[in-house]
């Protein structure tokens, strides 16, 4: 088990460095110079040289990547957004807390639904559960973000008059965009956890349980699920950074003003302090969340937790 | 030994559903056994004894169809509700597999797997059920009892595993015993074991065993009585003293031919020329005849009915005027 | 079938995948799909009624009748002369990022697998951070240095895609060098690059094929979500995703709008979600005895 986990603190630190390495980065590796490529062909000589200096590039190379990494650190200073000249820690603060709800709910969304789903269709295999339920997944998992939240949209907005479909408000405005972050979610869940119980109701040990005189709702809910879970529940945090990603494309379709839409919108403009914050944040966190996910997976399989290795 | 009856399978017929068609794979079987007898049923990988094992307690898959009749002290199980029938599970009927490792689930301690047959068939316990695990665990020879009750599977041999499952199945002090190839993945040495333990526990707990295995070195030293099974269908059955001396049936004479007790290898086999037949178009009658040296034309047609050669022993043969 | 079997029995492989998938009636339903797909996107020309840039200004926004199958967009476009000239660009990018990214994926796999040691340790660490790493926000942050643009989009799509591929060669690779064969190939004095292409890699040739079939609608979705967001595909492209992304803008009076691109675009990955199955399924068929 120590072993196991100093490997994985291991890949941590070397992930994080990868990350800080690539969002640093993003400014230098574009072709030409970056600076008259923000600033556009028209530029004078004086706002180039003011550019050039706001953004560190006067500087060298070595220095500018340990001054931008310190800033981060001590301070939680990105540097300041060109386009709205505020910190932007302080854009990204605004905004962070609606990408949260909207990628929290349809995080639960996912779980939520896809487990049961999953174990229905698994216990109900070949039946019109099964198909119904698989159909629909594999239905979900073929199409677009976008295009689930237009036909949503539609539905319920248009059509329906029933739900908002843009901008914040109150619970009501969360319902259609979390449902188009999640559903796709629960169609690779409900696949996953069918596959695993099947998997598992095949084994051994429930032949054994059944021999044993053990009823149903027992053989299938502890033996089987407990086993069943276990990769379901390291999914859950390898979902996360993929939530995000999903949840740049909702937030845009949805006018929701979460972290984001900051960053297409950065892109487009241009704002390079912002998006290499936002792109060291995502990384960070889609490192996090994988080594939250092999702790996790350690301590549920009692195997990882006394041997040091998985089945 | 009492003579009666314990077990009676009568006319027993297992039909897989598959995609290639339906395997007939048990082939109308009768066989009994008695109370405190070991029988063993030898036969072929794919001879369909695992099968006839897992019939008794309804343990096969979906797409098995089954028919005929399985008593169980003059109850057909084949006709009991699933809510009767899982109070004969793990209680009055035990059974063990093949593979340890693989038939304990590896996220729950050996206690708490040990336990649950305790609180399912609501045993009686002395004091705690977890005092009664440990003694079970120490009757059969588990070393540190106390230590095993909080250790997972994986953490024990594969000889330790296969006596945990032996003391799981034992908690219900079942009348029958069912143990399917109990020592075919253990090691030569651990089998001896293993099989010494059974034969003491029958004896302590007054219990039959129906030993499924292919091994004619593990039936020489266990059972008492034994059939021979092949492609579905019973080819002969008796005393084992009887059988491996003086084997009539054409097959469990070319199984046992040139055979020295104890070895388990199975190239022996390869001297009967032919394979073991596609059990989804099975061949007519008696399903040996296209490997049978003296096979005749009845052979090919009509299925042979046993034939008592001597005492308690018979053959499936037309040899014999089956 | 062992490797060495595999390699011993060749291209009758191939016939008995085939007849395998051919039993498949989801995969040759897909393979269907991709043939109606394709056909249209090779006679886009000939069928569509309009031309995909072709402006009809005193026509805009109308809802779909006999002369505009679909309806029409904002500038009078007709949108099904547009959907089917997407296409061509949805079929494309799908596959050439799928080879690109194979390209990529498959030689550094290789390479890891067979050298081991530090280059292995790095370029595994790298395929476990790109992979790890939501593929549109990778995507987005390529697009923020290239700029945006279709090629741009379809360069920074590859580079999100290659990892997979590492992660399932490098690993075929590791079984497969320990054969007899590669040895024997090593004793003759084959080439290391002649070894790895020549030997290795036509076992893994199938594993490649499947993820290929998969990664061509992944590429797709992605794709269309970047032109979707400007990006990518920029007008008047008739890229999918991007007539999706003006369509929101008139989604209460032209509903129309939305649904046919997106229906294309469900189409075609269902089709290729059909086939990967499909395919996967007659390499490896799962036979319960």
């Amino acid at each position: 088990m120590r072993k196991y986990i100093i490997r994985k603190i291991f890949s941590f630190i070397i992930c994080i460095l990868a990350v800080t390495l690539f969002s640093f980065s993003l400014l230098h590796l574009i072709p030409g110079d970056p600076v008259r490529y923000i600033l556009g062909e028209f530029a004078t000589e004086e706002q180039y040289q003011k550019l050039k200096h706001q953004l560190g590039l006067d500087k060298p190379i070595h220095v500018q990547f340990i001054n931008w990494l310190t800033n981060i650190i001590l301070r939680g200073d990105f540097g300041k957004s060109l386009v709205k000249n505020v910190p932007v820690s302080q854009l990204i603060g605004e905004r962070i807390v609606y990408t949260l709800q909207l990628t929290g709910t349809a995080w639960l969304i996912a779980f939520a639904l896809g487990i049961p789903l999953g174990i229905a269709a698994a216990l109900y295999k070949q039946t019109a559960v099964d198909y119904t339920v698989m159909g629909l997944a594999a239905f979900l998992m073929s199409m677009p973000y976008f295009w689930l939240g237009l036909v949503l949209m539609l539905i319920f907005g248009v059509t329906l008059k029933i739900l908002p479909i843009s901008g914040i408000g109150d619970w009501r405005n969360l319902i259609l965009p979390s449902l188009t972050l999640g559903l796709p979610q629960v169609a690779v869940i409900a696949r996953l956890m069918r596959a695993n119980m099947l998997d598992v109701l095949d084994k051994d040990y429930i032949m054994t349980a059944k021999a044993k005189g053990l009823p149903n709702s027992l053989v299938v809910f502890k033996h089987a699920l407990r086993n069943a879970l276990i990769p379901i529940v390291t999914y859950m945090f390898l979902q996360i950074p993929w939530l995000f990603g999903g949840a740049v494309v909702t937030e845009t379709i949805f006018a929701w003003p979460g972290m984001g839409r900051l960053l297409v919108i950065s892109i487009l403009q241009r704002d390079y302090p912002t998006v290499q914050a936002l792109v060291f944040l995502i990384g960070t966190l889609t490192v996090i969340a994988n080594f939250a996910a092999d702790l996790v997976y350690a301590l549920i399989d009692p195997r990882v937790r006394v041997m040091g290795e998985g089945a | 030994m009492n003579y009666e009856t314990l077990l009676k399978i009568e006319d027993l017929y297992v039909n897989f559903r598959t995609d290639e068609g339906i395997a007939k794979v048990i082939d109308g079987i009768s066989l009994s056994i008695r109370y405190g007898e070991v029988l063993a049923l030898m036969g072929e990988t794919g001879c369909g004894k695992s099968t006839v094992a897992k019939s008794i307690l309804r343990l096969l898959p979906k797409n098995a169809e089954v028919r005929g009749k399985i008593l169980f002290k003059g109850t057909n199980l084949l006709d009991l509700p699933e809510s009767e029938l899982r109070k004969i599970r793990g209680k009055e009927i035990g059974m063990i597999f093949q593979e340890p490792l693989t038939a304990l689930n590896p996220v729950f301690t050996i206690g708490n797997q040990m336990s649950e047959v305790f609180k399912i068939h609501k045993l009686r316990v002395k004091r705690t059920i977890q005092d009664e695990v440990i003694e079970l665990l120490k009757n059969v020879r588990i070393p540190d009892p106390r230590r095993r009750y909080y250790s997972y599977p994986f953490e024990l041999s594969g000889g330790m595993r296969q006596r945990v499952m032996i003391a799981m199945m034992l908690a219900g002090r079942p009348s029958l015993l069912i143990a399917d190839e109990p020592t075919s993945a253990l090691d030569v040495t651990i089998q001896a074991q293993i099989l010494k333990l059974l034969m003491d526990l029958r004896n302590e707990y007054n219990m039959s065993i129906l030993l499924i295995t292919h091994d004619p070195g593990v039936v020489a030293e266990m059972a008492d009585r034994v059939a021979i099974m092949y492609a579905g269908q019973i080819a002969e059955v008796g005393p084992v003293k009887d059988i491996f001396l003086n084997p009539q049936h054409p097959y469990t004479r070319g199984l046992l031919r040139a055979l020295p007790l104890g070895h388990k290898d199975e190239r022996e086999l390869e001297n009967i020329p032919g394979r073991v037949p596609n059990l989804i178009n099975p061949p007519p009658g008696c399903r040996f005849h296209p490997r049978c040296p003296y096979a005749m034309e009845k052979c090919r047609k009509v299925k042979p009915k046993p034939v008592m050669v001597s005492n308690e022993h018979l053959v499936f043969c037309h040899l014999f005027g089956g | 079938m062992t490797e060495g079997e595999r390699k011993a029995v060749g291209v009758s492989m191939w016939k008995l995948t085939w007849r395998r998938f051919r039993k498949n009636k989801l995969g040759m339903a897909g393979l269907v799909m991709i043939c109606i797909i394709v056909t249209i996107a090779v006679l886009a020309p000939v069928i569509a009624p309009y031309s995909p840039i072709e402006q009809h200004l005193e026509d805009r926004l109308q809802p779909p009748s006999s002369k505009y199958l679909f309806g029409t967009d904002e500038l009078g476009r007709d949108i099904f002369s547009r959907v089917l000239y997407g296409s061509r660009i949805a079929l494309s990018v799908g596959v050439l990022v799928a080879l690109i990214s194979a390209a990529i994926g498959v030689t550094l796999g290789l390479v890891s697998g067979y050298y081991g040691g530090i280059v292995d340790e790095v370029i595994m660490r790298i395929v476990d951070i790109v992979w790890s790493f939501p593929s549109l926000i990778l995507a987005l942050a390529i697009v923020s240095i290239l700029g945006p643009g279709l090629i741009n989009a379809m360069i920074a799509i590859a580079l999100t895609m290659w990892a997979s591929y590492a992660r399932i060669v490098r690993g075929e690779t590791l079984s497969v060098k320990e054969e007899p064969y590669i040895e024997a190939a090593r004793a003759i004095g084959e080439s290391d690059i002649r070894i790895l292409f020549s030997y290795i890699l036509p076992n893994v040739m199938s594993s490649i094929l499947v993820l290929i079939t998969y990664n061509i609608p992944s590429a797709i979705i992605i794709a269309s979500s970047l032109s979707f967001l400007g990006l990518g595909a920029q007008p008047p492209t008739p890229d999918w995703g991007l007539m999706l992304s003006t369509a929101r803008t008139y989604l209460t009076i032209a509903p129309w709008y939305s649904i046919f691109p997106g229906i294309a675009i469900m189409f075609t990955v269902l089709a290729f979600n059909f086939i990967g199955d499909g395919l996967r399924d007659a390499i490896q068929p799962e036979r319960v005895s």
